[in-house]
Formats: structure tokens, sequence, C-alpha cells
């Protein structure tokens, strides 16, 4: 059954001289425990996609549907994840990571001890009287991650969770978000410009083309590398076959929107 | 070997240091003695107006007769009182007022001018208003005291409020966050900064409000001993108060900024 179900969406912003459509017409849905990505050039409304599906913003047409249920307010089953950790820096991790927690009423005592094992999961369980400041970029975005599963969200979304860390930890952190979301049986979407990273970590691959942002192909990973950890993906010899598939499809979309 | 040598030019550089800080703190205690050095002297052999200017020796001569009758004592303790209320009323109703722009912005874009002509108009003269609307006491100096430093907190506070980082709004928001919990989680404890250095700021204001509050309507505290003094022709008695008001805002300073550091070390 689908989890999440987009219809004709459309998104238009106005200012006082344009309006701007960034989306048009995206119908797609989304299974239980599947990871999409969502692929575009910059500028596509990825991002204003992703903000749709959280419920932070309401589309100016169609319907987002998460269990059948219209969302138009942050739904509780889904989890945000943003391009950088913005953890709070006045709070302590303890704090941060039990935010969500906090702002949903739900500090019982269990949903706090959830929260620590998946900190402890992440290896971060030293980490929980420090303050942001105190970390690495890279740990920063586990404690993120913790933060933002600590609600026990049924899907993540993530907006480009690595593209602010440096190549190194983003490998070593699409593993390990990668493993942790199947472990707990998680859907996500995930939004990125990287086409590595949409192959190595999704079972279907969005491509959206840009002005205005529109659903230009959709490809499926193929079965030998879905169930390999995205570093091992990475290395397998379908990988970049598919790698060169889903350029070729990018470059025509540059084409055409040169014309 | 290395590290041997590491060591030494480490231990060179922090001496280097605390050679420097010692230099900076002779330098400064040097200006200060020769400037009451100079004044004793100058007044003393008649260089300035003795009459005017007064002398280091009578200053300290009746601040400890000051001291000793205890008049002193209650003239400090009304005017620092009527500061501290002063700055701090200022502050936190500067916040909240700010809070309520943050809260609609209708009700800012519509009172956006007021405010700058608020800033710009120098609230002191308001003082007379003051002494016939709330009456000749300790309340229409407490309002001075507020009313000098409440609009421009208000205008610092808002401008940071609203330079908050959207994304930590984005984040209790995708938690199902309200407004009020972005304002509680998010807004508030970001510009604990800000609100602290217009502390600072009002600190200073705040003297100025009370002072001139004082010079209007008082029988008692430091502004009263100011405009005492001069109209008896003291001047002994004005300078005598107006180095406490220089030890008082200084302290005062002082303590706002040793709270800054215990309660904003992890802002950054």
């Amino acid at each position: 059954m689908a989890l999440l179900q987009l219809k004709s969406v459309g998104q238009t912003y106005f200012s006082k001289t344009s309006a701007t459509t960034a989306l048009e017409d995206i119908t797609l849905s989304v299974n239980e425990g599947e990871f999409v990505s969502i692929l575009g050039p910059s500028g596509c409304g990825k991002s204003t996609l992703l903000s749709i599906i959280a419920g932070l913003l309401i589309p100016t047409s169609g319907t987002v549907m998460v269990n059948n249920q219209q969302v138009n307010h942050p739904h509780p089953k889904i989890g945000y994840m943003l391009q950088q950790d913005y953890l709070f820096p006045w709070k302590t991790i303890h704090d941060n990571i039990t935010l969500g927690l906090k702002l949903r009423n739900q500090l019982s005592h269990q949903h706090v001890q959830t929260a620590f094992q998946l900190l402890k999961e992440i290896g971060l369980e030293h980490t929980i009287g420090k303050y942001p400041s105190e970390l690495s970029g890279g740990m920063r975005q586990r404690v993120a991650l913790v933060r933002t599963l600590a609600t026990q969200p049924k899907m993540l979304l993530l907006d480009e969770p690595f593209s602010a860390l440096d190549y190194q930890t983003k490998l070593k952190l699409e593993d390990l978000v990668s493993s942790t979301l199947k472990e707990h049986g998680k859907t996500a979407i995930l939004v990125t410009h990287d086409i590595g990273e949409a192959i190595a970590m999704s079972d279907h691959v969005i491509l959206l083309s840009s002005n205005p942002g529109r659903i230009f192909r959709t490809f499926k990973i193929p079965e030998s590398i879905r169930n390999l950890l995205p570093f091992e993906a990475r290395q397998h010899p379908d990988f970049s076959s598919t790698f060169q598939k889903i350029w070729e499809e990018l470059e025509h979309i540059e084409q055409n929107d040169h014309e | 070997m290395n590290k041997m040598i590491t060591n030494k030019k480490h231990l060179e550089f922090l001496l280097a240091i605390k050679k420097e800080k010692r230099n900076i703190r002779i330098v400064q205690l040097l200006i200060f003695l020769s400037f009451f050095l100079l004044w004793e002297i100058s007044s003393q052999y008649g260089w300035i107006n003795p009459l005017l200017f007064s002398s280091p020796s009578k200053i300290s001569q009746l601040f400890l007769e000051k001291i000793s009758d205890g008049s002193l004592y209650i003239h400090v303790v009304i005017t620092l009182g009527e500061t501290i209320l002063g700055f701090i009323l200022g502050t936190l109703f500067g916040t909240l007022l700010a809070a309520l722009l943050w809260w609609s912005p209708f009700l800012s874009k519509v009172l956006d001018p007021y405010l700058v002509v608020l800033n710009a108009m120098p609230k002191v003269a308001l003082g007379p208003i003051l002494i016939v609307a709330i009456g000749p006491n300790f309340g229409s100096i407490i309002a001075m005291g507020i009313l000098i430093s409440i609009i421009i907190t208000t205008l610092v506070v808002y401008t940071a409020f609203q330079n908050v980082d959207d994304n930590y709004i984005k984040v209790v928001r995708s938690f199902g966050g309200s407004k009020k919990q972005c304002f509680k989680e998010v807004i508030l404890p970001a510009c604990f900064p800000s609100i602290i250095s217009s502390l600072k700021v009002n600190v200073g204001l705040s003297w100025v409000g009370v002072i001139v509050g004082e010079f209007l309507v008082s029988k008692q505290g430091l502004g009263y001993m100011i405009i005492y003094g001069f109209q008896v022709f003291n001047f002994t008695l004005v300078l005598m108060s107006l180095l406490i008001i220089a030890v008082m805002a200084t302290i005062m300073y002082q303590g706002v900024e040793y709270l800054e550091s215990k309660l904003i070390k992890h802002h950054m």
C-alpha cells in the first residue's frame, strides 16, 4: 500500500512583479519501506516539494495524502532533516534529541529512552551532556538524525543532508543513515543533486526537470545494488551503468532548458 | 629535542603576553594617578578655579564626612535602586514589545514609523509631562528610566528576532510546533545575546534617565545631590556625586558583563 501519495501537486510563488511556478503536476506515490530519491538541477523546486510533503507549505494545487489522509499541517508520522544539522547551540545534545518529543508532548520515560537508545546505536552516547559546538560536523548531523528519528516517524524527508559535509564523512554517513533507516523499516525521500548518492541509497530515483519542476523520468535502481550499503553499491558494476543512464537524461533536461 | 624547543617558545610567548598585560595595567594606573595628582596640584596653586573644580582632597574629605554622618548611604541606595529597576523594566518591556511586533507582522508594519519617531525624540524632554501625570515622586523617576531605554531596546531586540535563521523555526514547525513554541524554543533563546547586549546599553541610558528624573523632582538621590550642590554653589558636592555615579555605573556594567559570560556561553 502506498504510504504517501501526491496527486497533481503544483506550487506557484507570487511576488509583486511576477508569479513563478516552481512545481507543476507532480504525481507520485511512495510505498512503505521504500527509499526514493528526487534528483534534479538546482532551482527545480526539490526543496519546495519536500516542504509540501512535510506539511510546512500548502500546495497551490493538488493534494498530498499520507495513509490516505490529507496532509495540511506537519504530520506526526513524517520527520524532516535539513541540509545542515540545525542543532540548537544553546541546548545540550540531550535536550536537542528530545526536542521533537517535547514539542509533540511525548516526553514520557519510554520515548526518551528510545531516543537515548538511538544515540547509542549511532555511537554518540558519550556526547549526551555536551553542547553542539563541541561536536564535529559529521557528529552533529548524526545527532540531527537521532533528533528526527526520536519522534518515531514512519517516513523521513532528507533535504540534501550530506551536502555540508566533507566527502569522507559524507560517504560514512550515507552508510550509517541507509542502514539505520533500513533497520528501523523507515520510508525515506531524499532530495539531492548528487547522482551517485541517489543511486547508492535509493530504490527509485525520480528525475525532475526545472522551470517549472516536473517529473521528467523515474528510474528503478537494479536489484543487484539496492540491498548493498551505499559505499559497496558505489563499487558495483551496475552502479556506473545506472550513473551513465541518469547522466544522459540530466543532460537532456539541460538541453531542453536551453532551447 | 624538538618538543623542548617548542615548549620553550611557548613559555616565551606566554611570558610576552603577561608582560604586555602588566604594562597596560601600569600605564592605566599612571594615567589615573597623574590625573588626580594634577587636579589636586592645579587646584592648590590656583591654576584652575578651586571653587568650580574643587579638588580630590576636598572631595574625599566631604565623602568621609557624608559617610560618617550616614547621609550619603540613603542617596546612593535610592538612586541605585531606581536605576536597576529602570533598566530591568526598560529591557523587559522593550523585549515584550519586540515580542508583540514579532507576533504580529501587521502591527509591526503599522508601528514602524511611530517607533522611528519615538526613538529619534529626546525622551528627557517628556520629563515635565511625566511629573504632572504621575506626580513628583519615585514613580516618575522610574518612568523616566524606563522611557529612555524602552524604544531602543524594542528596536534592537526586534531586529535580532527577525534575523534568527528561519531553518531553526523550520525544525520546530516540522515537529508540529506552534508559533508560541517557535518563540519559546527558538526566537527567545537565540536572541539572548542581543537582549543581554541591550541590557549593557540600557545600564548607561537608565543612569541618564534616573539622574535627569531626580534633577526634576526628587528630594533624595545622587541627582538631587548634584542639583542641590549646584544651587548652593557647592561644586565639591557635585563632583563627588559624579564620581560616585561613575563608579556605580561601572560596577553595574561589569555585573551585566559577568552575567553575559555566564548565560551565553554556548550560543556561538
